[in-house]
């Protein structure tokens, strides 16, 4: 037995209780990030401990970097929770390879390359002026060991994570765009997600839009969305949603609530969409094959052919409905209780190609990045800031357009989908819930997605 | 090594959470943990562990390039020691059976209370040892009222029943206001809430924030201290000495914290720095570190002289709390936000009906110079989704421009 297990082991025997998960967590990351090619800081963090949460007439949880600080809470009360779904928690390990270990190269290796990037981008030849670009690379290891009722699960995600902002301004224009790059895995992933490429096509387009943007009208047309516009969408509006305790009314005051909670319908859009929530996506950021509940992941499909399909349940909510548990508890933390989170959400691709998808558009807008996005809290009225945006004309990508704002009812804009190509990319992010506040790794991403007829707006 | 400085937060936190009038979690978090700053001439590294014997000295620090930015610890040496502990909220620790029975309402209700102990400790190299204990009381609530909702916070450094009692009755009044009125795009006089105010202030604290100032990703990036940048009635302090909560005796760097109005009487004044990026602007430091970000501590918006029920006479519309405010650009501070709980559409000084998830699309400096008037009462508040706390009148502000998808 290992120093964990038994520490793990011995916390557990402090709590005998009907459903008792304990978990050993840890998270070590490593953070480099220069301005304009000038080292701005090196920054390390271990950050992990214990925590013990259970079902007492109410759940329950507490935490500690030490093990020898847990006891049960004084406290009795009747919960809102009041059953939980009491099957067998698995047995199970899962991790991403790093083929290319973290470690395999030095720190002042690391900051060379990105140095190196850093200097390709400063060196473009522009018409725009590049204010500020900060470019920040950051490595981490994630490593959880859970013991649920005699059952334990093993889980080590290594994670790469890229993220840049660009301050730039031409033309009597200001820009300040912001993105990230990210997979999980070893360096070879840095190496796919080609960082130096994605950044030098990036200041171009930015010059370009600056310098030849044009104004548009408010009005209603075609839209056709790129995979970073999918991805958020699918994150924002389906995934957030779906969740089924915010359905319920548990995130309520903070993150909010579902319009699923006053649908009558099961009907939500139109038949070409199907969007999906998967952890078992090799290299994805959302990455696990076991939750923090001791379930087996799989892949969820949420909508199916423009219906409501399934929602994302832990072992609480699946009770509380009467439905399977689809293993979606994760805790972004040592210190923080696993809560129904999104893994890798996505509009499933269709059969089309880009130029099938494009070419019976008569005028339109392709927003292939944001700049802004924001949804009601309870996910029906969203909108989208096209940062570059092209318009489109007689089914041809054509001249950039200056800040299209798509803003719109979440069913509107799965009615008005009628077309997905059959590209699929995948993008980072860290997604917000509970209280305390944990943000957790995830990735979102589809394909490129024709909207007809939706209103788009100026700023 | 030419600097170092060890910084040891240790916490307790107690977090009660209610979902429909009933307890869904209650939770006891104990944190403790190191940052450790160290440097040799421009070159540093920054760590942050459970325990110092996992911080690696070697780090090779020779080896790394310099930085452009270099944290930097004030020359200040003997021991300075500060407490107040609240024995209410320490209390709460042991047995918070008593908060229980607070926690109900005329409708299902929603919220968290949260009661934390935290103690920093700072030691530098130039032998500056310096302790300090808090207390924090927080919570917020949203009361469901069938389509309906209210939202109202609290937050304070002493344990205090009433300020659980009065939020969740706040939150029901706002809850209350019923019936539907649609209203279009456009430019309206709007009064935001002190949760507004608590949402969009720390946005503009941050846009002053030294370093975001430096990189261009501030609206006052173009903007000279003395240039106005908003209304006349509108003054921002950042108050560390006073009684709010993240009130501090001293920042990350050994600085004794200060009073610093960051905008007064519309005139941009300060930026918030520490004293690397002071040095990069050819400032001083105003005791807002950070290592490498000067951030804001604990926010005051000094009060109007009108009071707050008059702000609604006539035609406003009240935005009672936002959230997922988003930033197109912050150089522009160009931004919007979206409504929720109690937006009401007040004609006539009446209400009229709720608007529902309307959203302000508008700009940060264009909110502060519409400032007209703000109310003499005042309200500590933070919650989720405006976690820096903060002192505000509510306000009311002329022309925004809102949306509604």
């Amino acid at each position: 037995m290992t120093q964990i297990e038994d520490e793990l082991e011995s916390i557990a025997r402090r709590f005998p209780f009907r459903y008792v998960e304990v978990r050993h967590h840890q998270i070590s990351s490593r953070v480099i990030s220069l301005m304009n090619g000038e080292l701005l800081g090196v920054y390390d963090e271990i950050e992990g401990g214990y925590s013990v949460r259970y079902f007492n007439d109410a759940l329950f949880f507490v935490s500690s970097q030490n093990p020898n600080e847990f006891e049960p809470s004084p406290e009795r009360v009747m919960g809102w929770s009041s059953d939980f779904l009491d099957s067998e928690p698995e047995n199970g390990t899962y991790q991403v390879d790093e083929k290319t270990p973290l470690s395999s190269i030095s720190l002042e290796e690391k900051i060379a390359l990105l140095k190196d990037i850093s200097k390709e981008v400063l060196s473009q030849r522009i018409e725009s002026k590049l204010h500020n670009f900060v470019l920040t690379y950051s490595e981490s290891v994630e490593e959880k060991e859970i013991l649920i009722n005699g059952s334990r699960i093993v889980g080590r995600v290594p994670r790469i994570l890229v993220s840049y902002n660009l301050v730039m301004s031409g033309n009597g224009r200001t820009i300040t765009a912001w993105h990230e790059l990210g997979e999980s895995g070893g360096l070879e992933r840095l190496k796919e997600l080609k960082v130096g490429s994605h950044l030098v096509e990036r200041v171009k387009s930015l010059d370009l839009i600056l310098q030849r943007g044009k104004g548009i009208t408010t009005g209603r047309r075609d839209v056709v969305l790129s995979p970073i516009l999918s991805g958020i969408m699918a994150h924002e509006s389906v995934g957030h949603p779906f969740e089924a305790d915010r359905v319920l009314g548990r995130e309520f005051a903070q993150a909010g609530t579902s319009y699923l909670a006053i649908m009558n319908s099961r009907k939500i859009g139109n038949p070409a969409v199907n969007v999906a929530d998967d952890p078992t996506i090799q290299n994805s950021m959302g990455y696990f094959l076991v939750d923090d509940e001791g379930v087996k992941a799989r892949r969820k499909l949420l909508i199916r052919e423009g219906e409501v399909n399934e929602l994302l349940q832990n072992r609480f909510t699946a009770k509380r409905g009467n439905v399977p548990n689809n293993g979606s508890a994760r805790a972004s933390s040592f210190d923080r209780e696993p809560l129904i989170r999104m893994s890798n959400t996505f509009f499933v691709p269709g059969d089309m190609n880009f130029r099938e998808l494009v070419e019976d558009v008569k005028e339109g807008i392709f927003f292939k990045t944001y700049m802004e996005w924001n949804i009601d809290d309870m996910r029906m009225g969203q909108r989208y800031i096209g940062l570059e945006a092209y318009e489109i004309k007689h089914g041809e990508v054509g001249e950039p357009v200056l800040f299209p704002v798509l803003e719109g009812k979440t069913t509107e804009f799965l009615s008005a989908i009628d077309g997905a190509d059959d590209s699929l990319e995948f993008y980072p992010g860290t997604c917000g819930k509970g209280d305390p506040d944990q943000g957790i790794p995830v990735s979102m991403g589809g394909p490129n997605l024709r909207l007809r007829n939706v209103m788009v707006k100026v700023i | 090594m030419n600097a170092y400085a060890v910084q040891e937060i240790s916490s307790q936190t107690l977090v009660i959470k209610v979902v429909e009038s009933k307890i869904e979690t209650i939770q006891r978090l104990r944190d403790k943990y190191y940052n450790v700053l160290l440097r040799k001439g421009n070159r540093f590294t920054v760590t942050k562990v459970s325990s110092l014997d996992k911080v690696s000295l070697d780090k090779a620090l020779d080896k790394l390039p310099e930085s452009r930015i270099v944290p930097t610890v004030l020359e200040r040496s003997g021991k300075y020691s500060f407490s107040k502990v609240d024995k209410g909220v320490v209390n709460l620790f042991e047995d918070s059976s008593r908060l229980l029975p607070l926690l109900n309402s005329r409708y299902p209700l929603y919220g968290t209370v949260t009661a934390t102990v935290i103690t920093k400790r700072l030691t530098t190299i130039h032998g500056f040892e310096g302790e300090e204990s808090r207390t924090w009381f927080q919570g917020y609530f949203r009361a469901k009222n069938g389509d309906y909702s209210g939202q109202w916070a609290f937050a304070s450094s002493f344990y205090d029943e009433r300020k659980v009692k009065d939020t969740i009755s706040r939150a029901e009044e706002y809850a209350s206001i019923t019936g539907k009125y649609e209203i279009s795009d456009g430019k309206y006089d709007v009064v935001l809430s002190p949760l507004v105010m608590g949402n969009l202030m720390a946005t503009v604290a941050y846009s002053a924030s030294g370093y975001s100032i430096m990189t261009g990703n501030s609206f006052l990036s173009t903007h000279k201290p003395g240039d106005v940048v908003a209304s006349q009635k509108f003054t921002l302090i950042d108050n560390p000495k006073g009684d709010e909560l993240n009130s501090w005796e001293f920042d990350d760097e050994a600085v004794p914290t200060r009073k610093t109005t960051i905008v007064n009487k519309g005139v941009y004044t300060s930026p918030l720095l520490n004293i690397e990026v002071g040095k990069m602007l050819n400032q001083d430091t105003t005791g807002n570190a950070g290592w490498v970000y000067p951030r804001p501590w604990t926010l005051e918006v000094l009060p109007g002289e009108v009071s707050e029920s008059s702000l609604l006479e006539g035609n406003v519309i009240l935005f009672n709390n936002n959230w997922y405010t988003r930033f197109q650009n912050r150089a522009e501070g160009q931004f919007s936000t979206v409504g929720r709980d109690a937006v009401v559409v007040i004609r006539g000084g009446k209400p009229a009906g709720v608007a529902g998830r309307v959203r302000i699309a508008d700009k940060l400096g264009k909110i502060i110079s519409g400032i007209r008037e703000l109310s003499k009462e005042r309200y500590p508040v933070a919650w989720w989704d405006a976690p820096l706390p903060g002192v505000y009148p509510f306000a009311l502000v002329e022309g925004v421009n809102l949306t509604r998808a």
